[in-house]
């Protein structure tokens, strides 16, 4: 159920190899994201999901293989820019653990996700808008964002993320360490970021919310990946069943 | 003891205490943003005098340039060498750049020896900032209530950059957590280079003060102050500048006033007391009297 029928892919990872430290973690890994798509790469711990995030965000160089982005305006090289030119050619990446700055406040933590913008009027109005989805972080605006429950930080994760006005949004695993209830919310809302035309790339353990909420899915293990498709047919798989979904 | 005794005490306490918090910050906000213990950091107090030295003078500059250029200059020095001998290690084990650290500091002494001599030299800042002020009853140089004075406003600029701007807030951001500043399209290795920048630009001032208000400089002379600021930093608690302002205000005055108040066969114990003071803080506050329980990086 393929969204997006145009031949250029808006994000194609192709065939890179990465190493941490002496550790080889990911072999010759290929993924492709089409605009408006939401993708989710699934696999055990340890299978190289957060690496594969990472590695399209800059952190870490690919020692073989290309990453290349087409949005409207050209390619980019993913592969060979620096994080700083990465966010600003509109990758926005929500990482493990949330990364909240929890010494400053939730405000402050929102102002870090538009730090390369200039465009202080639009800034404002999207605060707004993130205040409105979130209405949480408007109420705790001044508050450390320490103070925040796990489920806030989520959100002001997000919200963080959003207010960079990414074209590509990828979190890696939203879910971690919430309470069912609450990681229901936060895929709805994802769903909701999509259909205002985010293309999301989604990193998840809990395979069953992303089958659930992607259209399609890589399934990766020990660094490869070995199945992907649309995630109704994975979802319906005996292999991902028995690996991934318990039964 | 007199209340003029003790006015003069009082002020030559604020005096130390304003020096040391122009260094101590500096150790502060570098161990902030990258957990290092920088003990090169008092060798930009020797830098900061003899740049003042040379350009007073060797070239007869005028001392309201001279302040602005030996900050500069500091601050230039600052990023140099967090370039060349902090940036290749980042990542490392914190006690391997605490140990560069130990060898920038030998080896800046050593070239300022090999350079300048071991041999001390009078400073002398032009003479009306040598002239006297009475205040009431007190009196003091011009140059005292300089540094009472121009101390705390930087300190104030510091934490205005520090809290309330992009940049300040891309500090903040990157001391918290330095891959996700990056993911939020914070230039890190600037804004490390840029706090270098700032920490070493008020050491240098700080060095400028010191001559002026001790007289004589020599290559070997950052050291004390230098490991004396990063006490104070710790007392107030590292990585947190009004804790590193509080602790050089706390230990200027205590040090004085060990110094002021006992009978001199005591003063020449003066830096015993003030390692002993570092050590019975630590006992019961061991974070330092602001200090958050920051966690150390892997």
């Amino acid at each position: 159920m393929s969204i997006n029928d145009s031949k250029i892919p808006f994000l194609s990872v192709k065939e890179i190899d990465v190493f941490r430290g002496a550790t080889h973690v990911l072999y010759n890994v290929s993924l492709h994201v089409f605009q408006g798509e939401i993708v989710s790469l699934i696999g055990a711990n340890g299978a190289g999901k957060s690496t594969t995030l990472r590695t399209i965000s800059g952190l870490i160089r690919p020692q073989k293989g290309t990453i290349s982005y087409t949005p409207q305006n050209g390619v980019h090289a993913l592969h060979s820019l620096d994080v700083e030119d990465i966010v600003k050619a509109g990758i926005g990446h929500c990482p493990e653990g949330r990364g909240i700055f929890s010494q400053m406040s939730v405000y402050e933590n929102l102002l870090m996700g538009a730090f390369l913008r200039k465009d202080t009027t639009a800034i404002a109005k999207d605060l707004g808008e993130i205040c409105e989805m979130f209405p949480i972080l408007s109420e705790r605006a001044d508050q450390p964002a320490g103070n925040l429950s796990g489920g806030e930080q989520m959100m002001l994760a997000m919200g963080r993320a959003l207010m960079g006005r990414p074209n590509l949004l990828m979190l890696d695993e939203p879910s971690l360490g919430l309470a069912p209830l609450v990681v229901e919310t936060i895929f709805k809302h994802l769903e909701g970021i999509n259909k205002e035309g985010v293309t999301i790339l989604l990193v998840e353990q809990n395979a069953i919310m992303a089958l659930a909420l992607s259209h399609r899915t890589y399934v990766l293990e020990t660094g490869r990946v070995v199945m992907e498709g649309d995630s109704s047919d994975l979802a319906d798989d005996e292999n991902v069943r028995k690996a991934y979904l318990g039964g | 003891m007199n209340f003029e005794y003790i006015a003069q005490q009082l002020i030559n306490g604020l005096i130390l205490g304003s020096l040391y918090a122009l260094v101590a910050v500096g150790f502060s906000m570098i161990y902030g943003i990258i957990r290092l213990i920088n003990f090169a950091h008092g060798e930009i107090i020797m830098i900061g005098a003899f740049t003042t030295l040379g350009l007073l003078s060797t070239l007869g500059l005028p001392f309201w340039l001279v302040i602005p250029a030996v900050i500069l200059v500091c601050a230039g020095t600052g990023i140099i060498i967090e370039k060349a001998a902090f940036r290749p290690m980042r990542g490392a084990p914190q006690v391997t750049g605490f140990i560069a650290s130990l060898g920038v500091s030998i080896m800046l002494q050593n070239l300022g020896i090999l350079l300048l001599t071991a041999q001390p030299r009078n400073f002398s800042i032009p003479a009306y900032a040598q002239k006297t002020v009475k205040i009431g009853s007190v009196t003091c140089q011009l140059i005292d209530i300089v540094i009472i004075i121009t101390a705390p406003l930087f300190m104030v600029m510091l934490m205005v950059i520090v809290n309330k701007t992009r940049l300040g807030r891309g500090m903040r951001a990157t001391a918290e957590n330095l891959d996700v500043a990056r993911l939020m399209g914070v230039n890190v290795n600037r804004t490390i280079a840029l706090t270098f920048a700032f920490g070493a630009g008020l050491a240098g001032f700080a060095g400028l003060m010191w001559g002026g208000k001790f007289g004589q400089i020599d290559p070997l002379m950052g050291f004390v102050p230098g490991l004396k600021s990063f006490i104070a930093a710790v007392i107030g608690g590292v990585g947190s500048i009004p804790g590193a302002i509080l602790g050089s205000y706390l230990l200027g005055m205590a040090e004085i006033w060990f110094v002021g108040f006992l009978p001199p066969v005591y003063s020449s114990y003066r830096d015993a007391f003030v390692f002993g003071l570092l050590i019975i803080v630590l006992l019961i506050l061991p974070n330092g009297l602001l200090g958050k329980n920051i966690e150390e990086r892997a």
